[in-house]
């Protein structure tokens, strides 16, 4: 039984060794100038979304779905249709958030971890989070992908995630999904799915009435 | 004349009454099931948004609020009337906030621990009794068609008003709460009630 379970656990080793290998300090140059320049170009962007959220507690996920509108330079909407119907807009230092019955406004400082992990997502964005002194950066070769893992040096980033896992696409360099991992192991996965860059995506979608 | 009058008066009163009882569903009782809402929590000068969720585990209920960036705000544990505290985000650790929206929620989950709660008399339940034991009083009321509330009173003044909003009348239905504390800012809005298996 034991050897069985050996070969089951070399099995798995092996292919997790196969999945995803570390790139080279010169291959994970060549892949950051490519994501950075790509993302430079960016824009705008619009895109749907599907959020998992898992959370061991529950044992289960709980999945979001919506749009996603970006534009130069901070600007951010985050529209979720499911399971619950409501919008959150960034722009500069305010987050507005719209649900069925009000629209509230805010400054981001009353929210700490939600200014730093915006400011982080259009880093993400503009590809400048690669240049971040705030985290200890790796590159992967992960099927069909690339994958760039961010964790936390910074204090306060460090007692919410143990790492952030950014998906690239391996030909176009586009960002797929990204996945936050908390320190103890929930995470939240972000799919991005339709995109459409450098669009022409109207201001009225970053003010909420 | 007067016989009828007091059958149809006493008749209006039962039927208000029943509807009182009826409507407000007995909450977090299914062992496993994830109850899960939108959660907006205002709070001095603190603002939190993101999905609330609810899970009764045989005796215990875990409360866990996660915001839409994805990081877990709090984790609370209620067993019996113990209420603890697994995790708390940094932003949340100003201390009368953490305190009293642990109470808020914990309160919220244990009112309906009990089936004596809203569907029998209101003011025989566990939540009505553990009000009296803090010198507090409350009443129940109906605000309008399938918006109910709860007063909270202390000194002839309101500490906090506890908004039911029932969308359908099943246990599964959506449903919005809303707790506003009247002597200090705060406000908890839970919206969009949905229990999955």
């Amino acid at each position: 039984m034991k050897t069985y379970l050996l070969y089951i656990t070399l099995i798995i080793t092996a292919y997790n060794a196969q999945a995803q290998t570390v790139l080279s300090a010169k291959d994970a140059d060549a892949v950051k100038a490519k994501i950075t320049a790509t993302s430079k170009n960016i824009q705008s962007m619009q895109a749907t979304f599907t959020q998992e959220k898992f959370m061991s507690v529950l044992s289960k996920k709980i999945t979001s779905k919506g749009s996603f509108y970006f534009k130069k330079e901070n600007l951010v909407r985050w529209e979720y249709t499911e399971p619950f119907k409501y919008i959150i807009v960034l722009s500069g230092a305010k987050v507005q958030i719209k649900d069925d019955k009000k629209v509230s406004e805010y400054d981001m400082s009353s929210n700490k971890s939600f200014k730093q992990i915006n400011d982080m997502m259009i880093q993400l964005v503009q590809g400048n989070v690669l240049n971040s002194t705030q985290y200890k950066i790796t590159y992967f070769d992960v099927q069909g992908q690339y994958m760039v893992q961010l964790v936390p040096i910074d204090k306060k980033l460090k007692s919410m995630f143990s790492s952030i896992q950014l998906y690239f696409d391996k030909t176009t360099y586009d960002v797929v999904s990204f996945k936050m991992i908390e320190v103890n192991a929930d995470y939240t996965l972000v799919k991005f799915n339709n995109k459409k860059q450098n669009i022409t995506v109207d201001a009225s979608k970053f003010v909420l009435k | 004349m007067l016989h009828r009058s007091i059958v149809l008066i006493f008749t209006i009163l039962l039927f208000s009454s029943l509807k009182a009882q009826q409507k407000i569903p007995y909450l977090f009782s299914k062992n496993d099931s994830v109850y899960t809402f939108h959660a907006l929590l205002d709070a001095y000068n603190y603002h939190f948004s993101g999905i609330m969720a609810i899970k009764k585990i045989d005796q215990e209920h875990r409360i866990v609020f996660t915001t839409e960036t994805g990081t877990t705000l709090f984790d609370f544990s209620v067993k019996g009337n113990k209420c603890s505290i697994n995790y708390v985000q940094s932003d949340m650790k100003n201390p009368l906030m953490l305190q009293l929206i642990k109470k808020d929620l914990c309160d919220l989950v244990q009112s309906y621990r009990s089936k004596k709660g809203f569907e029998k008399n209101y003011l025989e339940s566990a939540e009505h009794k553990q009000i009296q034991s803090n010198n507090m009083s409350a009443s129940q009321n109906i605000v309008q068609n399938d918006i109910y509330s709860v007063e909270v009173v202390k000194s002839s003044k309101k500490v906090k008003t506890l908004f039911y909003t029932i969308r359908s009348n099943t246990i599964t239905s959506e449903m919005d709460i809303r707790i506003t504390h009247h002597t200090i800012p705060v406000t908890i809005d839970l919206m969009g009630f949905v229990a999955t298996e």
